[in-house]
């Protein structure tokens, strides 16, 4: 896997531009729906700590556009070498407003985290597939 | 988590697929959680998987052949059914790691649509 593996994702949703910004654009905001907890300022050049599904992400915020984009990186607490950049771009709509997001996870970084992420989910699937075979048997 | 028998003419996923065709099939949300049932809740037929979506049963089974075609499931034929499987050999740590971090983005979308409202 050479390419750097990229996650996009455009949310319409009933909020003004304003009010989607205010969600994109504090800590609180994040916590609504972007992580458990966060423990960050989102101001360009800042760091922090969020909780993300039950695990610490570490945060540097790359830049905050007013009003349009906040662009950062973040990396679960125990490997830095998984960082991963996430932009989250809002834009205005005929009704309502736009929330795009990229999230861009380098290549090198991708295969650490496939090595180390939902393991749970494959052994679980080990187990199913014996328990067949041995019905199967 | 349990797993009925296979049928004798159960047809196996075999063979290298190109994982950009494999991308390609986990890249759309519904085949993501049709394979995601297949996988947590073990092999359905194209109704059972039809009756947790928005779709026709027609629909799912176009779904289910991407998927297939991906080598990420596989039918077999029990009785008058035809049952579908999430198979092993695609669902390799590349692709579980992958469907959650594009599902932890759908659960962030969810959460925004349905409850994010800025304080006063």
């Amino acid at each position: 896997m050479d390419e750097p593996l990229i996650i996009t994702r455009d949310i319409d949703i009933d909020l003004t531009a304003d009010e989607l910004w205010s969600l994109v654009a504090h800590g609180e905001g994040w916590e609504r729906w972007l992580v458990d907890d966060a423990d960050v300022v989102v101001e360009t050049g800042a760091s922090g700590v969020v909780r993300d599904d039950g695990r610490d992400r570490v945060v540097r915020i790359h830049e905050v556009v007013d009003g349009e984009r906040v662009s950062f990186e973040w990396w679960p607490a125990e490997r830095p070498g998984e960082a991963s950049a996430v932009e989250l771009v809002v834009q205005p709509a005929t009704t309502g407003a736009v929330l795009h997001v990229t999230e861009v996870f380098p290549p090198q970084r991708t295969v650490l985290a496939m090595a180390a992420s939902f393991r749970w989910e494959v052994r679980a699937l080990a187990a199913w597939v014996s328990a067949g075979d041995r019905v199967h048997a | 988590m349990s797993r009925p028998a296979r049928a004798p003419d159960e047809r196996e996923a075999s063979g290298w697929q190109p994982l950009d065709e494999l991308f390609s099939a986990v890249a759309d949300p519904t085949r993501r959680q049709i394979l995601q049932h297949l996988v947590h809740d073990g092999p359905q037929t194209a109704t059972q998987l039809a009756e947790l979506f928005p779709l026709s049963r027609q629909a799912v089974v176009k779904h289910l052949q991407t998927l297939a075609a991906a080598g990420l499931v596989a039918s077999g034929r029990v009785g008058r059914e035809v049952r579908y499987r999430a198979t092993t050999e695609r669902l390799s740590e590349a692709v579980s790691w992958l469907l959650d971090a594009s599902a932890q983005w759908d659960r962030r979308a969810d959460r925004l649509r349905r409850g994010a409202r800025p304080r006063a």
